[in-house]
This record gives C-alpha cells, structure tokens and sequence, in this order.
C-alpha cells in the first residue's frame, strides 16, 4: 500500500518527545546541545518525508539520563509512531543472548572455553569443508575438526557455523555448498519461526559441516542461536523463562518478549520494504531473496515453539535503552547487579578475534568482544565516536552503540527493509549523536 | 653393589623422575577429541519413523539394525545425519561400512560396490493438499503429473520425474507440507506412517486436508548397503544377513516391528520382501 504523502507530513508534525520515565532530562544538564539534537529529529523527518522509512524511535542518553527520546511517523497504517511502540529487534537480541550466558558463567555453571559438545554432545566429532581444486571427480571433502566448537567460539561467531543467508553477501562455492546441507536439513536463519523447537534445529545444525575449522574465521551466523538451546541445557530452564527471569524483570524490561503478549499487539510496529527512493509499502507477505527469508508478521504470533537466540527478541526503546544503561554502569542498574564489572570488561572492552576484522556491520578497525562490535581506532570508514564504543544492529534496521568514555548510549528503532540501505542513515545517527556532546 | 659410574646417572634420573612429577600429576590439558576415534558409523539419515534421530531407540528400522549388529557382533554406530546427501557422501567419497535407507541414488560406480540387504517393505503413496488440488489423481503414469511439482528430499533419483517434465522442489517432509500449502509444491510422495507422524506433529489441526492419492505409487524397501570396497564390508554384510534371519526366526523382529508400530497393526505388508 502506497503511503499518502499529506498522513505522512501531518504524522512527521505532531512528532512529539514523550517523556516516559524520570530518567528524562533536559540535554544541557548532562552534557549534551539541545539543538545539536535536534539535527537528529531533522535528519529522521527528511528520511520520513522521502518515504525511505515510515518511522522511527530514536533515544539519546547520556550519564544514565535520557535526553532524547522522539517517535517520529507511523508505526503502521494509519497509526502514528509512539515512543513505547515495539520492534523486532532481530539480532540486538544476540547481546541479550550472550549476557544470558555470561551469567551462567558468572553462576560457576560453564567456562566459555568449554566445548559446546560437553553440553550438547551432537557438537562432538564435527567436519569441516574443504574444497577440492575444479576439475576434481567430487568438488569437496570433510574433514575433522582440529578442536572442538567452544562457547567462546558462539559468543565471538568463530565457529565457522553460517547464517544461510549469508550465499547472498559473500557468495563462494564453499559458502554455497555448506548452505546446500543447511537447506537439506531445514536449517532456517531463525528470520522466520519455523514450526519446531530450538533444540530440535541446533542438534540438525551440529551435525553439518563447518564453514572453516573453529577459531580460524569470522563469520556470522547461527552461533547465538546455538547459545539459545546451551542455556536451555545449562539451566535446565526454557530460553525464554530464563531470559525473562534472569535479565528482564531484574532489569525491569516489561516490554520486551520473545512472542508479544495479545494485549501488546496494537503497540507492535509494521515492517516496511522501501526502495530508498520514495516508494514505501508495508510489508504483508515472507520476504524471500534467494536464501534470505524475513517473516516480519511472524512476530504478530503470540505463541509458538521456536526461540531464536539471535533474532526473536520484541522490545522498545527504553527497554533496550535500560539494557545497555546496566552495561555503561558496568553490570548494574538502579541497584540491581547483573553481571560484574570484570564480567563487562571482558565482554565489552577485550578484542577475542585476534587478527579478524568485524566487518559485516562496520569497517575494518571494528573488533569484537562477547556479544558486541568494539570500535578499535578512529581511522577506518565506520566512526562511533571512540575508540572502545561497542554495538550492534538488528535485521529490520535498527541499532545501539554505547559509549563509555562519554557514558552515552545511541538507540535508532525502524522497521525498514531490506537491511544494506540503512548503513549511511545508522552512521549519521551515531554521527550527530556523538556532536552533540557539548562538554 | 652399584659401583659409583652407575650410581651417579641412576640418582640423576631419580632426581629427574622426582622433579618432574608433579607437573604429571595434574596433568596437561588435553581434551579427549584428541584421542583417536576409532568407531565404524553407518550413515543414513532422519526418515521418521523408521529411522529418527529423536527417538532414544532411533525408530524401528535403526532398532532392527542395531539388535541385528549386537547379534551378528559386528561393532558398528549408526549415525543419522539430517542431510541425505551427506550419508551419500561418506559412503561413495569417506569409504563408510555401510549406509542404511533406501532409494540411495547411488552412481554406477557406488552401484557396483554395494550389497543391499533388505530389511522392511514400505508402500509409498502420493499426496496432495485438497483445499489447492482438488483434480489431481494419480493413475499409475508419472505424465498424468506433468508441469506439476514434485516436492521430495534432496539426495532421493529424480530422474523419472524430470523425464516426466515435473518440475522439482527439495525439502524434509514437514516444509514440503507447508509448501504443499503455500502452492509451492503440488505434490509429495510418502508412506502414510511417515505422513502421520508429520501431520500429528506440524499440522493436527489440518489432517484432513492433506490427502492420500488412491493407488499405491510405488512398494519400497528399506534396508542397508554395505561397502565392499571397505575392509570389513562383505564380511559384514553375510555377518549382517545371517543375524538378521535369526532374529527374524527367533520373533525378535516381530516383537521390535510390534513394540513401535502397535500390537493391533499387520506387519505382514513390512515384510512383503521377505517372501
């Protein structure tokens, strides 16, 4: 359905900044120009006003206060963008996933060098594939690990196990034949909710080959997801149960779900496929290209099987914001300590990819810690404003990117496809985000 | 007596043996996948429920087979792999004992050096989803499907198909029967235990939607190809076969197609190939 331009101009008008909580504040007391913010809200409504988006949330905080929380356009036809509107946050659910673990490890319950096989034994005895030289009577062989998978290897996606649709972003043979068994085996990147339980795919998963031998790559992929169906085995509790008990209601997140509550459904955001260039629809039906497949209105289900430790996660600004404010104040948040501070500087400020670069979302000089891209230099393409800023994004467009040094968080909230376009959009944020520190 | 050349290296290397030994004693870390794995797999992959990776006795097909190696005492682990394609492959390319299933699509060469002992006949049938196919009948000639499309595993011959013209889509059996749904796929074929399963599992609001085409497609039988080019192969397939008509002579096979299939059921039709 085509957007009328004059909803849409009325809509960019009666965008508001809605206080939600005291953390609100005016910008100037922690540090922060008012008017520099506001080039956020211009940027934004031109972004509304060309159709390249329907809407968006943006949420700036800074010394644990928000200073700027905005909704800007539609959450749907006809429904305005409000500041509490929830989004599939697809992989900023990996963070959450990676904290979830981290306190099982802080609990004595695991070591992140542990093999994954000790706790899911269909890891053990693993292949990896190599290809033969063209022309060879058969294009690959298998063959065995040199280790095992660790859980360090899933918290840091040096595993060597795909996203499917990563065919479509780096196409290679040996990319296309590990895909070909992730497809005979029903293997799905989680952007959907297929019919089973997490525990049913991740063993399927365990028993194809790897990309490349654990350890001696960067790929991103199904590791978080692994991780889900780990915590389930550690815990012995459901991944959602432990999620909600374990990080939600401790952090006081109560919009933020893995199936939305019926009551939540009228706050739910639609999901737009915009070609950038003015012509915006909401999306209605699974978009499919080639191996990616994105179910945006699997997220309207309010129950189901399957719990994707990389993509399921519904939440909202502010939610999202108290999540990343616990990890600025180093594990804690007003008075509740989730992880311990050696635990966030572990995740957040040490590099556990060596000589890998975490391109696929930044640039080189982007390294990555247990969950999060950590900025490593000032001098590449990608700049969050420092050296030791970490992040990440989501498939729907959206992203957060915390800085420690400055104590600010950056929280941009879309639901836009297809995902590559929104690069310059997300930068510019972090841009005037980061010139808005007028201290 | 020792004399005092051979003293001075003998307390030199009990020194050494002292010195050392608490380093020892807690030990390097190695980790056990280290240790050579010397075990022999069978490959097949999930064909539920004859062969189910989530079962604890991994279907009834795998019972037999594993009831059968303890017998004939042939030491031996069936692995199921989610993937047909890779069973295929360890037995044409890794040189594996054995691979377990049927319709292999083995080449001439993966042909010739295998010997297929049959274990339990099937009746497959083919079927469609009605709110979408009502007209399509089967009558014995695979051109009645023409331009249709065929939804079937990866790994299983096609070739007839294709010479049909029907066009082919791959996937496990529970996203064919949600492709059947979303007209991706016109049809599927399956014995009606594996179909039921499926059913009961994805879709038990919607069972009767999806229905049998009339007539048989076609009678198969599972079983297990050993390798003759591997070093126990031939001897394990003669070892394999005369275990496997002692249990069937001594009513352990009927008891294993009883325990998983129900009491009340014929199993005569499963071992059609046997007469």
């Amino acid at each position: 359905m085509k957007l009328p331009v004059l909803l849409l101009s009325f809509l960019c008008a009666s965008c508001s900044h809605t206080p939600l909580s005291n953390n609100n504040v005016d910008p100037s007391t922690v540090g922060l120009s008012n008017a520099r913010l506001q080039r956020i809200d211009n940027l934004i409504d031109q972004h509304i006003a060309e159709k390249k988006i329907a809407g968006a949330v943006t949420l700036i905080a800074r010394k644990g206060k928000i200073a700027h929380l905005r909704a800007a356009g539609l959450a749907d036809t006809n429904k305005a963008m409000q500041t509490d509107s929830i989004f599939r946050i697809v992989s900023m659910t990996k963070p959450i996933t990676s904290t979830a673990i981290m306190l099982l490890y802080e609990q004595g319950k695991l070591l992140i060098s542990d093999p994954v096989s000790k706790y899911i034994p269909e890891f053990k005895n693993q292949k990896v594939i190599e290809m033969l030289p063209a022309g060879s009577e058969f294009p690959y062989k298998l063959v065995a690990v040199k280790r095992d998978v660790t859980i360090h290897d899933l918290l840091t996606h040096q595993s060597g196990i795909l996203y499917l649709a990563s065919t479509g972003w780096f196409p290679n043979a040996k990319r296309e034949q590990v895909v070909s068994f992730y497809r005979d085996a029903g293997i799905t990147d989680g952007f959907c909710r297929p019919d089973e339980s997490i525990g049913d795919m991740v063993k399927r998963l365990a028993k194809l080959p790897l990309y490349a031998q654990p350890g001696e790559t960067w790929e991103y992929g199904l590791s978080v997801d692994v991780l889900g169906y780990l915590i389930e085995v550690v815990s012995g509790q459901k991944f959602d149960q432990f999620v909600q008990t374990e990080i939600f209601d401790p952090l006081k997140m109560q919009d933020s779900h893995f199936y939305i509550p019926k009551h939540k459904l009228n706050r739910l955001t639609a999901d737009w496929n915009s070609d950038w260039n003015g012509s915006l629809e909401r999306v209605t039906a699974p978009l499919i290209n080639g191996d990616l497949a994105l179910c945006p209105n699997d997220a309207y289900a309010t129950s189901g099987k399957y719990l994707s430790g990389g993509a399921s996660v519904l939440s909202t600004a502010y939610d999202y914001f108290r999540f990343a404010q616990m990890y600025l104040n180093k594990g804690e948040l007003d008075g509740v300590r989730l992880l311990s501070r050696k635990t966030v500087e572990l995740m957040t400020e040490t590099n556990h990819i060596g000589q890998h670069d975490a391109t696929l979302l930044h640039s080189h000089g982007w390294k990555f810690g247990l969950g999060f891209a950590i900025q490593q230099d000032r001098s590449h393409n990608v700049d969050s404003g420092d050296k030791g800023v970490y992040e990440w994004a989501g498939y729907y467009s959206t992203r957060f990117s915390i800085n420690p040094k400055e104590e600010t968080i950056t929280l941009f909230l879309s639901q836009t496809s297809p995902f590559g376009a929104h690069f310059s959009l997300w930068d510019k944020i972090t841009a005037l985000s980061t010139s808005a520190i007028a201290d | 007596m020792l004399n005092m050349n051979v003293k001075a290296p003998l307390s030199f290397l009990l020194c050494l043996c002292i010195y050392s030994a608490p380093s020892f004693a807690t030990g390097p870390r190695v980790a056990p996948s280290l240790f050579a794995n010397n075990t022999q797999y069978l490959y097949t992959s999930d064909f539920s429920p004859f062969i189910s990776s989530q079962t604890e006795n991994k279907g009834v097909l795998i019972e037999i087979i594993n009831t059968v190696l303890k017998s004939s005492d042939i030491s031996a682990e069936v692995n199921i792999l989610p993937s047909k394609t890779m069973a295929q492959y360890y037995f044409s390319q890794e040189n594996a004992l054995a691979i377990i299933g049927y319709d292999f699509n083995f080449s001439k060469q993966s042909q010739q050096k295998s010997m297929f002992v049959p274990i339990l006949s099937i009746d497959e049938y083919y079927y469609t989803y009605a709110p979408v196919q009502q007209e399509l009948k089967w009558n014995g000639e695979l051109s009645s499907f023409k331009n249709k499309v065929y939804g079937t595993t990866k790994g299983n011959n096609v070739a007839k198909y294709k010479a049909a013209g029907i066009k082919i889509k791959y996937g496990r059996l529970a996203s064919l029967l949600q492709k059947m749904k979303n007209k991706q796929v016109d049809f599927i074929k399956s014995p009606q235990l594996s179909l039921n399963n499926a059913l009961d599992k994805h879709f038990p609001q919607q069972q009767s939607a999806f229905i049998k085409m009339e007539a048989k497609a076609i009678e198969s039988v599972l079983g297990i190809a050993f390798n003759t080019q591997h070093a126990d192969g031939k001897q394990s397939a003669e070892k394999f076969k005369q275990g496997l008509q002692k249990i069937i002579a001594n009513g352990e096979f009927t008891s294993i197609l009883q325990y998983h299939l129900g009491k009340k059921v014929d199993i005569n039709p499963y071992l059609k190939h046997l007469k």
